[in-house]
């Protein structure tokens, strides 16, 4: 006796949403997973009618669905976005050669444009080198320092309004529980937004996937046939994350709601008055945003160009240290040369 | 590479690796008799902490019962003469908490604490035993007698966990503990099973009896007159109630979970956990120096593994994370102190079952979760999403299927959505 789709459609189901435990035949769930983040999309107030909008591809499935999505539910509530596709190429061989393949399938696939950056042409460095230089422990910070700076200097290259991510809720609750154990309260308070920054200087991001679930995401992909690149990132993330993920996993075989409540959880958190909070502003080396002086992009450059990669890894007052000491060095190496030219 | 890497980093950089423990094969007792004592220089320095020099008994002593005055003191949570309900669980930190006030109480008038404190062990050790009479339960109640019966400085009570609305006929002074007892609460037990059998899964029997407890606290407090009611939470329990809490979506209260004082209770009583900012080391080794006895303890749904319930999860990840990376369990614990509560103004706008701040009012996460529910059930046949929208936003209001929940939390709905008696929350 076969399973009916829990809508009464008359369709067999063929699947059990991970959200909400239904039983829903394919159409139904197409239907039902659009219509939520069409929701999310009006009951937040994304976007405006004849805005440019950046979907930051990776080839990855969070954008490769949030690409196809939105054209389609740009079409069918005739939003009147413009969307361009935006990609960072961060010089990873065998990694990025192949996702931005798919980024280019998407392209044609959606009939939108596209916009590779790369790591080379930005900074002059690709992360195989940088890896090369320091080894694989800290990499995910430079290339999540660099990537973040990449996607605000490629939209505003391309004059778009906003940028629009592929953050699903489980990357959202995960990073709730991350910045909990790691005491990062400036983080924890800002990390459930749908939309960050926007201010004068800087172009808003927005999750329209904010609510959307990773194994829903995939089921989609999967049955809609959508193509995209499957390879995690070839270097370990950071611990916390780590931990954080596979927790998460856990709760949410015990009771998948989990991941929602923990969403609701961190936008229901207060700080007292004590807590520091990091202010915002705009780097005086590349005029970009950013809540240090210089920003963190510029502090990691600096550490390659200096041959200190370390730079910028560690408290900035250990930073300081290190290139006061390298350009002790210096001086002292100088002055040998001097005393060496004076013979 | 991870698109999310990009969060990953702190403001001071690329500190975030988790800083595993360095492990010493030195044992935290050594029988070492002839190191001197850091503080006080005399020899038979035996008891190590992990952040602190050698020390002998009576410095390290000094040391701990401090943290519980300074706990006390510094924010001069307790006026002199306050009565004091002393809630016993028979945990390790609940002997040590026993014990500590004991000593704190008998010192000399310049050291002493003024209270009065009455203890109560709320005997939840009754849910496990099937049937009126076990020997292991009769065992059972005679170790927290005898353990009461060594600080005969207090009046020590005995209050089952059951479902009642008055807790004076059930609170009986545990050195005349009647032969009838365990029949009576035999009486009432079989009402709170049912009521927990209503629910089905562990994670909200756990996080209902967890309230329940609280309101129970509530009124034994107001039965002997006590404005303050002590808990023996340490840093790592409230670390693990911290996640707990963010994984039940009671984020809007959790600040009020790790607090010192925790102001949810009716008629003005608080909740005070002076020792806060003790850890598991910490109690371990005063167990040893003033050799107590460590009782059983059992909690509801402990014993169903790992991952029968959210709760439960939380804590064997806390309990990991103390064995490989103790130091990340300090950084959620004063996460937890950094949180703010909501409770400022106390007000009628409370939930009726858990006493939090509602937090339902705006929520677009909420409405999302209400319009996948009904989205779900209308699939294709989805015609106006303004209008699915529109009844989403009622169930978020807490108008749902023509039951009033207005003045329920999010949480607590998650307990009446997983409940077949629908009265539940308004025990
Ligand atoms: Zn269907
Ligand atoms: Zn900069
Ligand atoms: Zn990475
Ligand atoms: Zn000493
Ligand atoms: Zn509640």
């Amino acid at each position: 006796m076969p399973i009916l789709c829990k809508s009464n459609c008359g369709n067999k189901a063929v699947l059990k949403r991970p959200k909400t435990a239904d039983a829903l035949c394919k159409e139904c769930f197409f239907a039902a997973f659009e219509a939520e983040i069409h929701h999310t999309i009006t009951s937040s107030k994304l976007f405006r009618h004849g805005e440019k909008v950046a979907v930051a591809a990776s080839g990855g499935k969070d954008s490769t669905v949030l690409a196809h999505v939105l054209k389609l539910l740009n079409e069918r509530h005739n939003y009147g976005l413009e969307l361009v596709l935006l990609s960072i190429d961060e010089g990873i061989t065998g990694y990025r050669d192949d996702s931005l393949e798919t980024v280019k399938k998407n392209r044609d696939d959606y009939e939108m444009s596209l916009k590779i950056l790369s790591y080379e042409e930005l900074y002059g460095w690709t992360m195989d080198r940088i890896v090369a230089q320091i080894g694989r422990s800290n990499n995910c910070t430079f290339c999540g320092v660099f990537r973040r700076q990449a996607l605000d200097r490629g939209a505003k290259l391309l004059g778009v309004d906003s940028i629009a991510t592929g953050h699903n809720a489980d990357d959202i609750a995960e990073t709730v529980i991350m910045n909990i154990l790691r005491g990062d309260t400036a983080r924890l308070s800002r990390c459930t937004d749908i939309k960050t920054g926007g201010s004068e200087d800087s172009i808003p991001r927005v999750k329209p996937l904010k609510y959307t679930y990773e194994k829903e995401i995939v089921m989609y992909a999967h049955y809609k046939k959508l193509v995209y690149f499957s390879t995690e990132c070839v270097f370990a993330p950071n611990a916390y994350r780590g931990h954080a993920r596979a927790f998460l996993k856990d709760l949410e075989k015990v009771r998948p709601s989990v991941i929602m409540d923990i969403i609701h959880s961190g936008e229901q958190l207060r700080f007292k008055d004590t807590v520091k909070k990091p202010t915002r502003g705009i780097c005086e080396r590349c005029g970009f945003v950013s809540s240090q002086q210089p920003c963190k992009a510029c502090v990691l450059l600096e550490g390659l160009n200096r041959g200190l990669p370390k730079l910028g890894i560690g408290k900035k007052s250990k930073g300081d240290r290190m290139i006061a000491n390298q350009e002790k060095e210096m001086a002292l190496r100088d002055k040998a040369n001097l005393v060496k030219n004076d013979f | 590479m991870c698109s999310i890497g990009e969060d990953d980093f702190g403001d001071e950089g690329g500190v975030h690796s988790m800083i595993p423990d360095v492990k010493t094969s030195q044992p935290q007792l050594s029988i070492d008799n002839d190191i001197l004592c850091n503080k006080c220089k005399q020899p038979g320095a035996t008891y190590k902490l992990a952040f602190r020099e050698p020390e002998c008994k009576e410095c390290f002593l000094n040391y701990v019962r401090h943290k519980f005055r300074a706990a006390l003191g510094s924010s001069k949570v307790l006026p002199k003469n306050a009565n004091v309900l002393l809630v016993f669980d028979c945990s390790a930190q609940s002997l040590v908490l026993l014990d500590m006030l004991h000593h704190a109480q008998t010192q000399n008038t310049f050291k002493r604490l003024h209270c009065n404190a009455t203890v109560l062990y709320i005997d939840d050790y009754q849910m496990h035993i099937d049937g009126e009479c076990s020997p292991e339960y009769e065992k059972h109640l005679k170790d927290v007698q005898s353990t009461c019966s060594t600080y005969e400085h207090f009046d020590c009570y005995i209050l089952p966990l059951v479902k009642t609305d008055t807790v004076n006929d059930l609170i009986f002074n545990l050195k005349y503990l009647p032969e009838e007892y365990s029949a009576n609460v035999d009486k009432h037990k079989s009402q709170f099973k049912e009521l927990l059998n209503c629910m089905r899964s562990l994670t909200s029997k756990q996080d209902f009896i967890k309230h329940y407890r609280s309101k129970v606290i509530g009124l034994a407090a107001k039965h002997f007159q006590c404005q303050f009611a002590f808990k023996a939470d340490i840093s790592s329990d409230l670390a693990s109630d911290l996640l707990a809490a963010i994984a039940l979506g009671r984020g809007g209260s959790a600040a009020l979970d790790v607090a010192l004082v925790d102001n949810r209770l009716d008629d003005d009583i608080k909740i005070v956990r002076p020792l806060k900012d003790l850890t598991e080391e910490e109690i371990n080794l005063y167990v040893i120096a003033q050799n107590l006895k460590l009782l059983e303890q059992r909690s509801y749904g402990s014993d169903f593994g790992p991952s029968a319930s959210l709760q439960n999860l939380t804590k064997a990840f806390v309990e990991d994370l103390q064995q490989n990376y103790s130091s990340t369990v300090s950084t959620v614990f004063r996460t937890g102190s950094k949180i703010a509560s909501q409770m400022d103004e106390k007000s009628e706008l409370c939930c009726v079952f858990c006493k939090s701040v509602l937090d339902y009012k705006d929520s677009n996460t909420l409405l999302a979760i209400e319009f996948s529910r009904i989205v779900s059930e209308c699939g294709i046949k989805t015609e106006d999403i303004s209008e699915l929208s529109m009844e989403a936003h009622k169930h978020v209001e807490g108008d749902i299927e023509g039951r009033d929940l207005t003045k329920v939390c999010h949480a607590c709905r998650n307990i009446y959505a997983d409940s077949s008696n629908k009265d539940i929350l308004l025990l």
